[in-house]
């Protein structure tokens, strides 16, 4: 361990030069990359994340600047060989480690430090040598869900807040429009609504700025490294996730997010759309994917497909080959949707269903402390968000979990018997 | 084969509460797997005989993983730790969830919580929360302080 005043000390000076001298920089720029990198790599030497969130946050304020070419430091980012070895996987770690600050304002410093990552992203990822990085990231494959993961419940929790305050500005809109009503209700009345109005105003910008960020790295992940995102634990959310908003921007109550002035909130409704059908287009070759979505019972309908290429085509937002690539893939969607109906087992012994999800077990595995058996992918999704057993709220850990080998055989024996019928 | 987390598990638990509701519960609203409304009705011998209350579920696509939104809609019974705007403060809702937890586990909670009830009167803080809530009482910040009722 360093003494942390120190290294704070160093941090301060830099962020400082980095917000408003950045040239006085110029000549160190080598070794602060190797300073930040390996601080953002060892995290055994700085135990504080809010520590490490300063280092992130020099990087965001040269990398911000990158169009100067005098103090830009992402010409550096690309080349300086530690910087090629271990900033992606460095960031990612970190995005991760963020969940969890410590501090009490945790749940929104992580978003700050995200923002500040995802900005980092962006400058770095058309480097090819950067995508090879990432791809080999993702061959680990344990550790990237977790990031992807994260990331997943960022986009949905912002998307969700951010859509919901643009219907609430609607609605107190459409209200203060109504000139002659809002002029007879109370005066405290109108003082509360316009207060709500404007304290929704602050966060639907927040949230959505943040938001599409968010999205965009998700379209960015998604097309370099589909596998983490098509993993049992995490195929059947991303599809419930993506349909939910999809729905949201063109289903039946899309006209409540019409507010005035929607730039000023950052909300782009159109560009939101085209990130979010990128997204199905990276992964609908994927049949896991098509399958995910084909179960999502709760917003998945066909004809928000049609609606959002038909808005598309219209403003150039989509080509014609990605708009025919989208049907096709919808009606794989429908296909599957048709088949899965026909996939009957009739009755299962309740020893094969798992205990949770009541759905049968693909990979039974019996947790040491309870002794209850449940299905691998799930207590692995469960482990994600709440590290104990779900049935005795006792600290778990997947290593400790036992396949339940016997149990396994006898459903795939049921499984063949019943498909041979 | 494998479907989306909530459905087969919704379907299983409403299969169980129509076949073998338990006393006082009844599933009275269940046409998606996103919301639904249970009757609860006040235990003979406690403060709420003769009431009946209704109980709003809804559900994210990650139930049962993440808990589910509950809270009272309609008639809202008068509790030390039920608001007037229908939120419950109860552990199990929030931090203390478990997906081993249900709809039924949930109800009978609640119910137990009304039936334990000395005195019918508002939490303390009922103004101030109310006018401060959130719309979904997920996004309070709660404080788990009374066990005794």
């Amino acid at each position: 361990m360093l003494p942390e005043f120190i290294f704070e000390d160093v941090t301060e000076i830099f962020l400082f030069v980095a917000k408003y001298i950045p040239r006085a920089a110029a000549v160190s720029r080598d070794d602060l990359i190797v300073f930040i990198i390996t601080f953002l790599k060892s995290s055994s030497y700085i135990k504080k994340p809010y520590l490490k969130a300063k280092l992130v946050e020099i990087l965001f304020y040269f990398t911000f600047r990158s169009n100067d070419r005098e103090v830009g430091m992402v010409s550096l980012l690309n080349s300086h060989p530690l910087a090629l070895n271990h900033l992606l996987p460095a960031l990612m770690s970190f995005y991760v480690e963020v969940e969890q600050t410590g501090a009490h304002t945790q749940f929104y410093d992580k978003f700050n430090i995200r923002y500040n990552i995802s900005q980092i992203f962006k400058a770095i990822w058309g480097n090819h040598l950067h995508k090879e990085k990432l791809k080999e990231e993702s061959r680990n494959i344990d550790s990237f869900v977790r990031f992807a993961n994260l990331l997943m419940n960022d986009v949905t929790y912002l998307l969700d807040e951010s859509l919901r305050k643009l219907a609430e500005i609607h609605s107190i809109q459409t209200e203060m429009d109504n000139k002659e009503e809002w002029e007879n209700q109370t005066q405290q009345y109108r003082q509360e609504r316009e207060g709500t109005l404007r304290s929704d105003e602050r966060s639907a910008t927040s949230y959505m700025s943040l938001g599409n960020e968010t999205v965009e790295m998700l379209v960015f992940m998604t097309s370099e490294v589909a596998d983490p995102f098509l993993t049992p634990q995490m195929v059947d959310r991303l599809a419930a996730m993506l349909d939910y908003n999809l729905k949201s921007l063109v289903g039946p109550k899309c006209t409540e997010l019409k507010v005035r002035n929607p730039e000023t909130y950052s909300f782009k409704p159109k560009e939101l759309l085209s990130q979010l059908v990128n997204i199905y287009l990276n992964l609908c070759k994927h049949k896991e994917f098509v399958h995910a979505v084909a179960i999502d019972q709760r917003s998945y309908d066909q004809k928000y497909f049609s609606k959002a290429v038909s808005i598309l085509l219209k403003w150039g937002l989509i080509s014609d080959k990605n708009a025919s690539e989208l049907e096709k893939f919808v009606n794989e969607v429908e296909v599957t949707i048709k088949s899965e109906g026909d996939d009957e087992l009739g009755e299962i012994p309740d020893e094969f269903l798992d205990p949770v999800l009541y759905t049968i077990m693909e990979d039974p595995v019996i947790l040491p402390g309870s002794r209850v058996t449940v299905d691998r992918s799930t207590i692995k999704t469960h482990l994600l968000s709440d590290t104990t057993d779900p049935f005795n709220r006792m600290p778990l850990n997947i290593e400790d979990v036992i396949s339940n080998t016997e149990l396994k055989e006898r459903i795939e024996k049921f499984l063949q018997e019943k498909r041979q019928k | 084969m494998s479907t989306t987390l909530f459905s087969k598990r919704l379907s299983k638990e409403l299969i169980d509460l129509k076949i073998n509701p338990p006393a006082g519960i009844e599933v009275t609203e269940s046409d998606t797997f996103k919301c639904w409304k249970l009757s609860l009705d006040g235990v003979e011998g406690t403060l709420y005989a003769g009431e009946r209350f209704t109980l709003e579920f809804r559900f994210t696509p990650n139930y049962p993983m993440e808990s589910p939104e509950v809270v009272f809609v309609g008639n809202i019974p008068i509790h030390p730790h039920i608001y007037s705007n229908g939120h419950i403060c109860l552990n199990v809702l929030y931090n203390q969830w478990s997906p081993v937890l249900s709809v039924r586990s949930v109800c009978l909670s609640i119910q137990s919580m009304l039936s334990s009830c000395t005195t019918k009167e508002p939490p303390p803080d009922n103004n101030h929360y109310v006018k401060t809530a959130k719309a979904s009482p997920k996004q309070t910040q709660w404080s788990f302080h009374d066990d005794s009722v």
